[in-house]
């Protein structure tokens, strides 16, 4: 039984604040994709390894480290649906062909209207089962944090459930108890279960009494990570946003 | 121990007596035509017998309705606890500037409608700040006590009950109290609280949590200003006293756009479903799950034992024990199936053809009339006996019980058996009784006559089987949150 392995939630790191306070003293509506993934590192969500390019930077050499495939994706200091624009490009064999993408993404940003503040180069996420992890306001009961079925029919599939700040690691449990895929996440048809262990935690890092969004309420708007993808290994946060509160 | 949580309570409650308590009540809005609002509730209190004393505030009478009237709260003599204003919007500020500080709670019906709605409220706030008079509405209809000995409903019963309820809405404070009280509901006090700006739902339910006079407690709210405090008595009831809600405002509209996937997914309906969740308040669509679900928390005593939610359901009516089937399972339940000593006691009760007896068990009135009535008595003893159910549902289709009128006392006898074998203890089903009626006159006064006596007995009633089934899943709720998180 879930029940049976309550965790404490994660403490987050002091210097999670420092790439939210960066983006929120440049103004900055939103927290661009790479600032974002620093913070979820730091409060223990992992996510793929990736390198940050500026706009105008080839990724001729600049890639050290990563390993092919690469995930490319448009940074901006706007909250943008990327795949809605076309600002991202997957399962790219070499540097040559994210040169390629670099040139097509930034040509629709700019259809789209959307500054281009840089690139962010990623390996490929490992498979797995996508899922979304978010958080909100309510204007009368304050923070609330979400997860959900993932991935771009997320508003389709309309499987999801939130908890109101702080949420207890039993909330957490029973959050991810009342999903209509938990039976896909506990292994159906023979599938290997998800860390379930992993996912409670990444929630009690977010919307736990000392998470990042029950802690940091005052300036994180609204936040979306999605997809997370989870699998037996645990958790990795693939897609996020944090949007920031009009800092007046 | 430390002694601040008493403190604490103590305090609550002294802070809410003279409204639910007042010694001394005045009324502005009585005319010397005795026709008005104001003179409605002096009435009624008189009617009512309330024991305090009774002032109207006029500004030349100097006896209304037989009372003494003043011009000013100021000018009476002594401390007035409650205030019930039903003077136009445009008076209330005089009556409550010239209150001498001795007014304890003001309850103001009017609305400003002239558009300085905002202005207007917020010079009464402040008006009632400066002379220590907690205010009530503006927008609402009154307050209901029966410890105090008043309200302000006519007709209303002021029977003591044990449900507290706070009511964002006038009217639906009316159907609350007199709908609920068809069902056999009594209350501990309700309050219309209108828009709010001074007493907030919260207040109320704090005072509710801590009042020895209050074990269930039922709000329906529109707009919480304070929600996160709200959500915090919540959290530190723990389900201790079951809380019912009903919140209005919940679809999205209005709803801002959302830039996140989030935030198009999340609103005010799983905002509150949350909160429902996490403290173990039963959240109810409409008023009449409302009142049932308020029904279901003060007659029945939790289970928590009981981990199988398996139901017995007994009663006439072939098809609508099936479609009854087929509710339970959608909320959760299973029929409890019959072992093999309840199979043979059965099979022991002397009785014509025509029951089948597995379960959903159907008993046409044909059977059920053996013994004038009483053969059920037997039926429930064996199915508390050798099924032992989480919960047992009894369906009654009053006018085909009717139609045996050479039975002598048929239906009395039903109801009377049924109720007197029930020995109540933590382990005995919830008993649930469906009375079914056709809607007639005569099944609707069958209805309401049986009906009283079920309620004497403990046993909820309903109209009809889904009713029961949606009361029975939320009162099922609210026992697996206590037996799951109340102690951690």
């Amino acid at each position: 039984m879930l029940h049976d392995r309550l965790t404490k939630g994660h403490t987050p790191d002091d210097r999670a604040d420092v790439a939210l306070d960066l983006a929120w003293n440049a103004g900055q509506s939103a927290c661009d994709e790479y600032q974002a993934k620093a913070l979820l590192r730091r409060i223990g969500i992992p996510t793929p390894k990736g390198i940050r390019l500026s706009a105008s930077q080839s990724a001729k050499g600049a890639l050290g480290g990563l390993e092919s495939p690469f995930a490319l994706k448009a940074l901006s200091d706007n909250p943008i649906h990327k795949s809605d624009i076309g600002a991202i490009c997957l399962s790219l064999p070499s540097e040559e062909a994210v040169d390629d993408a670099r040139a097509e993404i930034a040509a629709r940003m700019a259809d789209a209207g959307q500054t281009l503040s840089g690139f962010l180069v990623e390996e490929m996420a490992d498979s797995g089962l996508e899922l979304i992890i978010g958080g909100i306001h309510d204007p009368k009961l304050g923070p609330m944090i979400m997860i959900g079925a993932g991935g771009i029919f997320t508003e389709v599939l309309n499987d999801t459930i939130f908890g109101l700040c702080p949420i207890s690691s039993f909330d957490a449990i029973e959050m991810i108890e009342s999903l209509k895929i938990l039976p896909i996440l506990k292994g159906a048809r023979g599938r290997a279960p998800v860390d379930l262990t992993a996912l409670e935690s990444a929630l009690l890092a977010l919307g736990g009494e000392t998470g990042l969004f029950w802690q940091r309420a005052d300036r994180i708007a609204e936040f979306d990570i999605n997809p997370v993808i989870v699998n037996a290994k645990g958790v990795t946060a693939v897609d996020a946003r944090f949007v920031l509160k009009a800092s007046t | 121990m430390s002694t601040e949580p008493d403190v604490a309570l103590a305090s609550i409650i002294d802070c809410f007596r003279p409204l639910f308590a007042p010694e001394s009540i005045a009324v502005a809005g009585a005319s010397t035509q005795g026709t008005s609002a104001g003179n409605r509730f002096i009435r009624s209190l008189k009617t009512a017998g309330y024991g305090g004393r009774i002032y109207a505030v006029h500004p030349n009478a100097e006896v209304i309705d037989g009372i003494p009237a003043f011009g000013r709260i100021a000018d009476i003599p002594g401390v007035v606890d409650y205030a019930y204003l039903t003077v136009p919007a445009e008076r209330v500020e005089s009556i409550l500037a010239a209150t001498g500080g001795k007014l304890r709670f003001a309850q103001v019906m009017a609305t400003n409608e002239d558009g300085s709605s905002e202005a207007w409220e917020k010079t009464l706030l402040t008006l009632a700040r400066e002379m220590g008079t907690r205010l009530i509405g503006p927008n609402c209809m009154g307050s209901h006590s029966p410890r105090g000995g008043y309200t302000f409903v006519e007709g209303a019963s002021l029977s003591r009950g044990r449900i507290g309820i706070a009511c964002q809405s006038g009217g639906l404070g009316m159907d609350i109290l007199l709908r609920g009280q068809n069902l056999g509901l009594s209350y501990s006090g309700l309050v219309t609280l209108g828009n709010s700006i001074d007493v907030e739902p919260s207040d109320l339910f704090e005072y509710y949590l801590a009042d020895p006079g209050t074990e269930v407690i039922g709000m329906y709210v529109e707009d919480i200003k304070d929600g996160r405090r709200f959500l915090d008595l919540a959290r530190r009831n723990r389900g201790s006293k079951p809380v019912v809600l009903m919140v209005g405002g919940l679809s999205k509209a209005g709803q801002k756009a959302a830039v996140s996937h989030t935030g198009a997914m999340g609103g005010g309906r799983q905002a509150w479903e949350a909160l429902a969740r996490q403290t173990g308040a039963i959240l109810a669509p409409n008023l009449d799950a409302f009142l049932d679900a308020l029904q279901v928390c003060s007659l029945l005593r939790p289970k928590l034992e009981a981990d199988e939610p398996t139901v017995t359901l007994l009663g006439n009516g072939g098809g609508t024990s099936v479609l009854a089937t087929d509710a339970l399972d959608a909320a959760g339940f299973k029929l409890a199936e019959l072992q093999s000593q309840a199979r043979e006691a059965y099979a022991e009760i002397d009785m014509p053809p025509g029951a089948s007896l597995k379960n959903p068990m159907d008993v046409p009135a044909s059977v059920l009339k053996e013994e004038e009535g009483r053969l059920i008595a037997r039926l429930l003893e064996v199915d508390r006996r050798f099924t032992s159910p989480y919960a047992t549902l009894v369906h009654l289709n009053l006018p085909v019980l009717m139609a045996y009128r050479h039975v002598k006392d048929l239906l009395p006898n039903l109801v009377q058996s049924m109720l007197s074998r029930v020995p109540k203890n933590d382990k005995s089903p919830h008993t649930l009784l469906i009375l079914r009626s056709d809607r007639s006159d005569e099944a609707d006064d069958w209805r309401r006559r049986m009906r009283t006596v079920a309620l004497q007995h403990r046993i909820p009633t309903f109209d009809e089987l889904p009713q029961a089934i949606m009361a029975l899943q939320a009162y099922r709720k609210y026992e697996r949150f206590l037996a799951t998180r109340s102690s951690g």
